[in-house]
């Protein structure tokens, strides 16, 4: 699940910021013990995951109350990985050549042709 | 807490280990590795007190390796130690019995985790099953320090999860694990520092991330590009 030639602990902040954003820890986030043992990952990892999500102000930790989400911050976070990832979209589209008109209108057909299999599921 | 300072160890026309000085603080999982005949047994016999070294010196906690340091190291040698003819349940309680840091809540949870079939013979075992045997012995120890010779050693890729597993549970976080190994592939996500040994020396010691972020590559890429020249 994860890439070699990736800092891990990149990796899994960024995979933490996602379950944040997707609402998956409400409040709490697990120990790094756990999360260690979930991601078979060495702790230490994840401890410099968690200590850079602190860093950024994504996430709080107190002496006996654990770990916990900053949820002054979650909607920031949330545009910001939306953003990132519409960019990078966009940046791979414009590499094949693709202008902002082309890409709306490839979209639109994306978009109907999604609602139109939606149409057909639903009426299975 | 390890500290090597100049670490030479001579055999007959070669020398093993060739000038090594390096520290591992507490609380870290090193991958040592390196080719075939690089040195990396050597190193691990001359921490755990196998060897003498021709120069130089280890220390264990401050401590030459001798009978105190033997206590608080648990070694896994490679090859294959383990009788044939006895029962896997008999050899257990004998280790059981031997060390006085040996912990039953975690020989259990490693006897689940590695999947020991304890009524067989140890001679009945495969040798990836054998290979698991021992690491049970080992990590069922509450010592400071493990130092593990190729755990990978007849273990099929698809069992390797079961290994890191094993290890990772049964660390507390203040240990040092030393984990020995040809293959870098698919384990290199549990080291937070890989030692790569070269022909007796030292090629590269570091943090495992910093070196991803070093080289924007996996342990198991630098390690081939170190090696293959």
């Amino acid at each position: 699940m994860f890439k070699n030639n990736i800092p891990i602990y990149v990796q899994i902040s960024d995979l933490i910021k996602k379950r944040i954003v997707r609402n998956e820890y409400m409040q709490v986030l697990p120990t790094v013990r756990e999360l260690a043992m979930e991601l078979n990952v060495n702790p230490n990892t994840v401890a410099r995951a968690y200590r850079e999500l602190e860093r950024q102000g994504i996430i709080k930790t107190r002496v006996g109350s654990g770990t916990s989400v900053n949820s002054n911050k979650k909607e920031n976070l949330k545009k910001e990985l939306v953003m990132e990832a519409v960019e990078n979209f966009l940046l791979a589209l414009r590499e094949l050549g693709l202008g902002s008109k082309t890409i709306k209108n490839l979209l639109e057909e994306v978009y109907d042709r999604d609602k139109e299999s939606e149409k057909t599921i639903s009426r299975d | 807490m390890i500290e090597i300072k100049n670490l030479r160890k001579q055999f007959p026309g070669t020398d093993a280990i060739d000038g090594v000085t390096l520290n591992i603080p507490d609380g870290v999982v090193v991958g040592l590795a390196g080719p075939n005949g690089s040195g990396k047994t050597t190193l691990l016999k001359l921490i755990f007190g196998f060897l003498r070294p021709s120069y130089g010196k280890v220390l264990v906690d401050g401590e030459k390796p001798g009978f105190w340091t033997k206590s608080i190291v648990a070694y896994t040698p490679e090859i294959d130690t383990l009788y044939h003819w006895m029962g896997v349940r008999e050899i257990i309680d004998w280790y059981a019995s031997f060390f006085e840091d040996w912990n039953n809540t975690k020989e259990k949870a490693l006897i689940k985790i590695l999947n020991i079939e304890e009524w067989k013979k140890v001679g009945e075992l495969s040798k990836g099953f054998r290979t698991r045997l021992k690491l049970l012995l080992s990590l069922s120890r509450d010592a400071k320090i493990f130092l593990l010779d190729e755990p990978l050693m007849g273990i099929d890729p698809s069992s390797r999860e079961k290994i890191e597993k094993a290890i990772l549970g049964s660390i507390s976080g203040k240990e040092i694990v030393i984990f020995s190994t040809h293959i870098v592939k698919e384990v290199e996500k549990i080291f937070d520092k890989v030692i790569f040994l070269k022909k007796g020396e030292i090629a590269i010691y570091d943090d495992a991330d910093t070196l991803r972020e070093k080289y924007g590559k996996g342990i198991e890429e630098i390690f081939k590009e170190v090696f293959n020249d």
